[in-house]
């Protein structure tokens, strides 16, 4: 009965995250940015992946980005817009599982700033390369050292944002 | 901050100031543009002489690219981000202006043979 109790929980969170990562992704269309390079974004839906990454687990976190990135995608984008964001979603939650690795008494290794920073970074990284198939030409990678840069900073912010509400949120998470 | 942070920050900000150095260095004046659309080069234009061209895409859709003193820049086209249009006009060598949704892809290339060739001439 217990088990089940968190079940419920869980999957209600679970819920809740899903929709807040997909509201997040749409508010981020609402923002035009002065930057007018392909592919700089905000980010602001990994705000929730990362929270269920950290609270959940990255079984969890990898369900809620793939789900999140074809609801929205169909919803508010197109197929190009989904193979896009699948590549640099699921390149950066590898990255961000793999720097979840705690070491030596359950220590974490990184703060979870690092972690989306990491991230952000990968998340770039791996649309990049969804653009470079698509275009097929080198000419795409002329951009790598602008978006390293602006996904090491979103992702540092949406990092430093996690941190601010983390204990609000540990506290509603673990409160039974 | 753990320790383990801050040496990623180092590593980090290292990387992305090699990668804006490395492209800082890598450029050298541009002498031409090659266009390409879905991957196949479809025109080759020197950016010394000022020229308007129409790239079309196969379902109608338009970019129209414009050189004029040594700079290249999409003036006009009507893809749904408009980033292209957005960029600032490009001129150095391995520099590009990328139109994802037209899979249109600008870049300027420096050729050095013809640079030392037109100082020889």
């Amino acid at each position: 009965m217990v088990t089940g109790r968190t079940d419920v929980k869980r999957i209600a969170m679970l819920g809740l995250l899903l929709a807040v990562a997909m509201l997040l992704s749409y508010v981020e269309v609402l923002i035009p940015l002065p930057i007018p390079i392909p592919g700089v974004k905000l980010g602001l839906a990994n705000l929730a992946i990362v929270m269920v990454l950290y609270f959940c687990g990255c079984g969890y976190a990898f369900l809620v980005s793939i789900t999140r990135i074809i609801f929205t995608g169909f919803l508010f984008g197109n197929l190009s817009m989904v193979l896009y964001s699948l590549a640099g979603g699921v390149l950066s939650l590898i990255c961000m599982s793999l720097m979840m690795y705690k070491g030596k008494g359950h220590r974490e290794t990184f703060s979870i700033k690092s972690i989306s920073l990491i991230g952000g970074v990968a998340h770039n990284m791996g649309q990049i390369m969804v653009a470079y198939l698509v275009v097929q030409t080198y000419g795409v990678f002329y951009y790598v050292p602008f978006l390293v840069l602006s996904g090491a900073v979103t992702g540092f912010v949406i990092g430093f944002i996690f941190e601010l509400v983390c204990p609000t949120l540990r506290k509603i998470i673990t409160d039974r | 901050m753990k320790r383990n942070d801050r040496w990623l920050l180092i590593v980090v900000t290292v990387v992305i100031v090699l990668l804006f150095v490395g492209l800082w260095l890598g450029q050298s004046d541009g002498s031409y543009i090659t266009v390409y659309q879905d991957g196949k080069p479809i025109g080759t234009y020197s950016i010394f002489e000022d020229e308007c061209i129409q790239v079309e895409t196969e379902d109608a859709h338009f970019n129209i690219i414009v050189i004029e003193e040594g700079k290249v820049r999409v003036s006009e086209a009507d893809c749904h981000d408009g980033l292209c249009v957005s960029q600032q006009a490009v001129s150095k060598g391995g520099e590009s202006i990328i139109c994802l949704p037209h899979k249109l892809v600008i870049a300027v290339h420096s050729d050095t043979q013809t640079q030392l060739d037109a100082v020889v001439q």
